[in-house]
């Protein structure tokens, strides 16, 4: 007894920032490269985000600047509507602020855990506040700020204030310093801008690196993605704790305008049915069903089960094909691009949708295995390869049906190949909290690995096509190379002249092998 | 010391030459004339497998069927040897225009290869190709490659009362050639080997060298007074040419002397009607007259060879019986018996194994034997 209060003494409770400062690998922080990454992604996709819901096509500098001591300066611009001076210290300050956490319709910041905290991280890691400047209207001087995250109460801390300099145009700036590690490659800022590049055509990216390097992806779309409508959830995919607590607040008075109001593609008739199939009464109030926990589960039961149509894809802004081969063509000039979409489908009661790419040949690299890029809702996956759905959905095809091979070690088939899958969904499935890879139910699984074959079998006739004029090419690069033996021979025969000869048997070849063949995605280099 | 046949025979092989030459000018100009007129050049070139190989009975001899195949520079697979056929012919008819020694076809296969330009591949890859080609237009000009400069080694030694004037102008005596014997020369065509002097009554070839080396030292072919020849097993062309030229020009019979088994029966038939590979060569190379003398089936018993010289008979020599008995040249009742005969008795014995019942067996008792018993196949 005694022990126990005690210990109950001792509890009290952790803030929410003092809960992440002691778990940063919860927030993606847990090694340099991991941290440089994370902050960068938080900014960017805050910037994006901000300027897609201002319907401004977004135009983003990125520059890392490497300082003494393992610490670097991050600073993103961006061409956004800017942040009212009221929301700055919250979305900077506080974690877990922000309006994109509710919403039922596709997003990339649900995948974050936004950017206080990149905030966070940099003021433990380097002391310093992050420095904010924003402007919301060209007519009025930008805002200056430092802002800090107040640990111990997770309420934002304010150290400056004050006019900043005048801008053009609406936007915003970020800078924090942080100890982080700069690397290049795989699981990279460089890679990961390019993938983002890659799945968003319709923005400028610059990117300045600490070797004083600039990258450039310029926009090949001067169009914005459509922004996903917000949407009922389906009754399909709704959780049991979910139910419960929609049944108790919401405003409606019957059981049956709560199902039809509250509820995608729930009509009156099927409502109806419903509810009288499992016994209840079509007109008895929500919170009854609410508090009686065996009903609610019944409910909860035959809504999983429940026909109905799927999720609308309204909720959804997948790339659309053109834009997705121009990107690729542009950022890898591939010789071959394949494309596919599929029909949106229901996960978990939500709608989703698969995108993938597959490109061939070009100037990707010949060696080595198909370079897989995983997306999430226009967000870049650079973790967790391996338990992701979409690796093993790409692992588990039969690419030697698609006339590629695999390396003996490899899962994956080798060339100059690369694979892009993109999954937009109002609710993406992760494995876990660091959302960095997709669940592997059997319907994403299925979906992705559908997708994935629609482009193999065009990438395979492709390259049966190209074969064959490989065939035929090869032909006739040796039988002209063989025509001047040819003609020296004749020569030494007739007395002819072998100049004369060898432009007929040139003449020859070609009239009966052409030279080039036209074909899709042109041709490779010839002589 | 008469010079005319030297001279008559170097304008017949001047004259040969040219024709030579001319007729590859032609195959040149053919080919050039399609070419010229936009159509696809090609060749017909005789088609040398077993189906198109045929036995004429009445002549004793297998020739080459009418199967042509044709060889047309745009079809896959055949360019590259239309590219052959034309750069042998060059080659051949560039040596015949210098007048210099005679190759060995070995040799013209160097000068040929060689890496084509713009590619990975060579004009030839090995040896056999080029041989291949030049049999091709041996057929197609119906002419010898000696007579087109090219040589091949030559394997066969003779020995015997006969005097020969050789290529180089030298007299051969092959009565005084030493223990080994004389060598035939790659080219035994009368402008470079011709016979002047010939006292032996036969010839016997034997299959085998170390069997012939006994009956060398044992002056066999002086005792019985024959030309003692072997090809030290599958004849080559030389001395192919050389037992017809002995036969047909000077009359001589010739018996063969082989292994008893179906490699022996087939090489008396490569003297005798021909080979199959080369089934175009027979014409020259082919000796219808000559007889198998042994060893046959029956001698075993006749002779008493021991039971420890026998050899039981592989399955690769069973499948080798089967194939000669199906052979047209092997229909004739003899044969059939002897072939029947050897199936039944299951076992080879090497024309070797007769030292087992004395050194001097061969020379003294089985060949003497054979020949006076007068029973040849």
């Amino acid at each position: 007894m005694e022990l126990a209060e005690r210990f109950a003494v001792e509890q009290r409770e952790i803030s929410v920032a003092e809960f992440f400062e002691k778990n940063r690998h919860l927030m993606g922080f847990e090694s340099g490269p991991r941290a440089m990454l994370t902050a960068v992604k938080e900014m960017v996709d805050n910037s994006l985000d901000a300027c897609e819901q201002a319907l401004i096509l977004p135009d983003i500098k990125i520059t890392i600047v490497r300082l003494d001591g393992g610490l670097f300066r991050v600073n993103v611009e961006d061409n956004g509507p800017g942040i009212a001076d009221t929301a700055v210290p919250g979305v900077f300050g506080k974690l877990l602020y922000g309006s994109r956490f509710h919403s039922s319709r596709q997003s990339r910041g649900q995948q974050g855990m936004g950017v206080s905290a990149a905030v966070l991280y940099s003021q433990l890691t380097s002391g310093l506040p992050a420095s904010v400047i924003t402007s919301t209207s060209p007519e009025k001087p930008a805002k200056k700020y430092e802002v800090r995250v107040g640990i111990h109460h997770n309420e934002p801390d304010v150290l400056a204030r004050e006019d900043g300099p005048s801008w053009k145009n609406t936007g915003t700036m970020v800078e924090i310093v942080l100890e982080a590690t700069y690397v290049r490659g795989r699981q990279s800022v460089p890679a990961y801008l390019e993938a983002t590049a890659l799945v968003n055509p319709h923005t400028n990216i610059t990117f300045c690196d600490p070797f004083g390097e600039t990258t450039t992806y310029e926009k090949r779309s001067r169009v914005l993605p459509p922004v996903g409508q917000e949407v009922l959830p389906h009754p399909n995919g709704v959780e049991l704790g979910t139910l419960l607590s929609m049944l108790e607040s919401t405003r409606s008075e019957r059981i049956l305008s709560f199902l039809i109001n509250e509820f995608s593609r729930l009509g009156r008739h099927r409502a109806n049915r419903l509810c009288t199939e499992i016994g209840i009464d079509p007109l008895a109030p929500p919170h009854d069903i609410a508090r009686d926990l065996n009903k609610a589960r019944l409910l909860h039961k035959s809504m999983r089960a429940i026909r109905v149509s799927h999720p609308t894809p309204r909720a959804l802004s997948p790339i659309g094909e053109d834009l997705l081969t121009e990107s690729i063509r542009r950022v890898f000039e591939a010789e071959f691009i394949a494309t596919a979409t599929r029909q949106p489908f229901s996960c978990g009661g939500y709608p989703m949708v698969v995108e993938t790419a597959l490109a061939y040949g070009g100037e990707l690299q010949e060696e080595g295995a198909m370079h897989l890029m995983r997306f999430a809702n226009r967000v870049p996956l650079l973790y967790q390869s391996g338990a992701c759905a979409i690796t093993r959905a790409a692992e588990s095809v039969a690419w030697k049906r698609y006339r590629l091979e695999r390396a003996r070690n490899e899962r994956l088939p080798r060339g100059p190949l690369l694979l892009a899958v993109h999954i937009a969904s109002s609710n993406v499935p992760f494995t876990s909290e660091s959302k960095d890879a997709l669940s592997s139910t059997p319907e994403v699984l299925r979906e992705i690995e559908l997708a994935i074959k629609d482009t193999a079998r065009l990438l395979r006739a492709f390259l049966v096509r190209n074969e064959q004029g490989e065939e035929k090419r090869r032909k006739a690069a040796q039988l002209r190379a063989y025509n001047r033996e040819v003609a020296t021979a004749l020569t030494a025969l007739t007395g002819s002249n072998p100049d004369m000869l060898c432009t007929s048997l040139d003449d020859l070849v070609d009239a009966h092998l052409p030279a080039e063949e036209h074909g899709d995605g042109g041709h490779r280099h010839e002589r | 010391m008469s010079d005319d046949g030297k001279t008559g025979n170097r304008r017949q092989s001047e004259q040969g030459k040219r024709d030579v030459i001319k007729q590859l000018e032609e195959l040149g100009r053919g080919i050039e004339t399609s070419l010229l007129s936009g159509d696809e050049p090609k060749m017909m070139v005789a088609s040398r497998s077993l189906g198109n190989v045929e036995y004429d009975d009445s002549k004793g001899l297998l020739e080459l069927g009418d199967g042509e195949r044709e060889r047309s520079y745009l079809h896959t697979g055949r360019s590259r040897k239309f590219l052959q056929t034309l750069l042998v012919a060059a080659q051949i008819k560039r040596l015949l225009l210098l007048g210099g020694p005679s190759l060995d076809i070995r040799q013209l296969y160097y000068t040929l290869k060689h890496t084509i330009i713009d590619t990975d591949e060579n004009t030839f890859d090995s040896q056999v190709d080029s041989d291949k080609i030049i049999e091709d237009l041996e057929i197609m000009l119906g002419v010898l490659r000696e007579r087109m400069g090219l040589v091949a080694t030559p394997n066969g030694v003779l020995a015997g009362h006969m005097e020969v004037k050789d290529a180089t102008g030298d007299i051969l005596d092959f009565a005084r050639m030493g223990s080994a014997g004389g060598s035939i020369p790659p080219s035994v065509e009368e402008e470079r080997f011709e016979i002047r002097d010939c006292s032996a009554d036969f010839v016997l070839v034997v299959e085998k060298y170390a069997v012939w080396n006994l009956l060398h030292q044992q002056r066999f072919w002086d005792k019985e007074n024959c030309l003692l020849l072997t090809g030290k097993g599958q004849p080559a062309r030389a001395e192919r040419r050389l037992v017809k030229r002995l036969n047909d020009e000077l009359g001589l019979p010739v018996y063969v002397f082989c292994d008893l088994d179906p490699w022996g029966y087939y090489i008396h038939s490569v003297y005798r009607q021909g080979s199959i590979n080369l089934a175009f060569f027979s014409e020259w190379g082919g000796c219808p007259g000559a007889r198998f003398i042994g060893l046959r089936v029956g001698d075993v018993k006749e002779f008493g060879i021991p039971r420890s010289s026998w050899i039981s008979l592989s399955d690769g020599d069973h499948r080798r019986l089967e194939e000669l008995r199906a052979y047209p040249w092997f229909k004739s009742r003899g044969w059939q018996d002897e072939l029947d005969g050897m199936l039944e008795f299951g076992f080879k014995v090497e024309q070797d194994a007769l030292v087992a019942l004395s050194i001097d067996f061969t020379a003294d008792e089985y060949l003497p034997a054979k020949l006076s018993g007068e029973d040849f196949l």
